[in-house]
């Protein structure tokens, strides 16, 4: 029996939204993922795509009607088992937070009133769980930003953030897995890829449902590992969450 | 082989998309307007999932240097096989040497170009439709060749109506947040005539909106179809590149032939939504 109240919204010719209680919690994303791992395997599934608190599923409306697969559906999720999910781990990205990196550190600095180094201790102490993939291929949605690192998106969005870039905006913090416009204040760069569109089975770097954590490297050790992912030589350090 | 001898306005490659692979942040990509591009592949005896040639707005010089059967559909553009205007959804034979020259759209806003058998492109993430940092091309460039295939495809027996998309109605359903929206907007949004303002492919803007709010919703998935709500009352129409998760109220969700149809309007172009309901 999943956990909660959950609602379903017929929203286009071929797809369900399925939302649960408003709100980001890992506990609610974990559900959704335990709903996932149960709907799996059906050939009337064309994909699924999730949100902090919704899924959007797509279905073969050639099959199965709206109505039908509402019905199967529900049926799931009141059948839904605590399965083992894999136990999650935590993934060590390295980032540097040096000048040459940190456009917007100086401003962010000001705004929200703390030094660099504050700045650096406490986005590099956290855990981050990777709730979702969206916005850009390969840029990940990470919950748990202290809420002394919060701060409202740029008024003016920069209209080139550089690949790379980790940056902070609004109660998240994320990296740019490509150059692109972007609203948040850039603190830092990682030299590791986050996307790989030539891998068919796993493009992504981090599988969503983990944990990453923010390891401050020097400039040196950022040419090195750049180096080393440009070789394809670079190893991920990861370790199992613990609470 | 075909040979780009000017590349035009915005000349890229789609197919049908990338499904499956959203839950990675990668968009669908694929044809904006699916029924000509679908018409295109059909008539020429291809099947559906072959990739064809987005051609928006004007221009486009396309060499053939062998005999081959092509297919074109969609948005009226001038266009002529070395001297000789030819018509969309007929099939014409372009002779080695031929050269396949696009002019101004004159009606509509993007034609799409099929190949008989197909052509050689390049396959990511299951797909060959161009997008940034997925395929190593964004845009089809002068100089760019690409090998014929002749292959011999089961062809797709879909033919859709081709005038469908110059109708002005788009038809929408209700998004899981229509009911934000006060019942004076939902009036002006069914009555009104909508201009649209700036568009590519991720998404059509347009120039007259609704009353501006301050509605916020939790980033959740969005799809192509999806019409969203801004702060200042304007809408954004989510189109085949859009973004795979947003954080604006979906207020309505267009179905297939309404993409189509909103994908042949250019800036200035009016529409009118018209609400049905999905079951």
């Amino acid at each position: 029996m999943g956990k909660y109240k959950i609602n379903f919204f017929h929203y286009s010719q071929n797809s369900i939204l399925v939302n649960w209680p408003q709100s980001i919690s890992i506990e609610i994303s974990t559900d959704i993922n335990t709903f996932c791992k149960a709907l799996y395997n059906d050939g009337n599934i064309i994909e699924y795509k999730k949100g902090y608190c919704s899924l959007l599923i797509q279905f073969n409306s050639e099959n199965i009607s709206y109505d039908y697969f509402r019905v199967y559906l529900i049926n799931i999720y009141k059948n839904l088992k605590k399965i083992n999910i894999v136990k999650p781990l935590v993934w060590e990205v390295p980032v540097c937070y040096d000048n040459s990196f940190s456009f917007d550190m100086k401003e962010y600095s000001k705004k929200i009133s703390l030094t660099k180094n504050e700045i650096i201790q406490l986005h590099s102490s956290k855990t981050y769980y990777l709730h979702m993939y969206g916005f850009l291929p390969g840029f990940m949605y990470l919950g748990g930003l202290d809420s002394k690192l919060q701060i409202s998106r740029k008024n003016i969005p920069s209209r080139r953030v550089l690949k790379g870039s980790v940056a902070v905006g609004g109660s998240q913090t994320g990296i740019y897995p490509s150059n692109s416009p972007g609203g948040w204040y850039v603190i830092g760069n990682t030299p590791i890829n986050l996307f790989n569109a030539s891998n068919l089975n796993q493009p992504v770097a981090i599988p969503d449902s983990n944990y990453v954590k923010f390891t401050p490297v020097s400039i040196e050790e950022y040419e090195l590992i750049k180096d080393e992912v440009k070789k394809s030589e670079y190893k991920f350090i990861k370790r199992e969450f613990n609470d | 082989m075909i040979e780009i001898l000017d590349s035009g306005y915005h000349i890229t490659i789609q197919d049908r998309g990338r499904t499956g692979f959203s839950k990675y942040g990668v968009p669908l990509s694929g044809s904006m307007d699916y029924i000509s591009s679908n018409n295109a592949n059909s008539i020429i005896g291809n099947s559906i999932d072959e990739p064809v040639f987005e051609i928006t707005m004007m221009g486009g010089k396309f060499l053939f240097t062998e005999e081959v059967d092509i297919c074109i559909s969609g948005a009226v553009f001038e266009v002529k096989l070395n001297n000789n205007s030819i018509d969309n959804n007929t099939i014409i034979r372009a002779q080695k040497g031929d050269i396949l020259n696009f002019g101004k759209a004159l009606k509509g806003f993007r034609i799409y170009l099929a190949i008989s058998g197909g052509f050689d492109s390049e396959l990511i993430l299951k797909s060959s439709s161009y997008y940034e940092n997925i395929t190593s091309s964004t845009v089809v460039k002068k100089g760019d060749t690409f090998d014929l295939f002749r292959n011999k495809t089961i062809p797709s027996s879909y033919i859709n109506y081709p005038e469908l998309i110059f109708e002005n109605i788009i038809e929408v359903s209700r998004g899981p947040e229509f009911n934000l929206i006060n019942g004076n907007d939902s009036e002006l949004l069914q009555e009104q005539f909508f201009t649209v303002s700036s568009n590519n492919r991720m998404g059509y803007f347009f120039e007259n909106g609704l009353s501006s709010n301050n509605f916020s919703i939790i980033t959740t998935p969005v799809i192509p179809g999806t019409i969203q709500l801004t702060p200042s009352g304007k809408m954004i129409a989510l189109m085949k590149d859009g973004q795979v998760t947003g954080g604006y109220p979906r207020i309505l969700q267009m179905n297939y032939n309404s993409i189509s149809i909103l994908s042949q309007k250019k800036q200035g172009d009016n529409i009118r939504f018209k609400l049905i309901n999905l079951s």
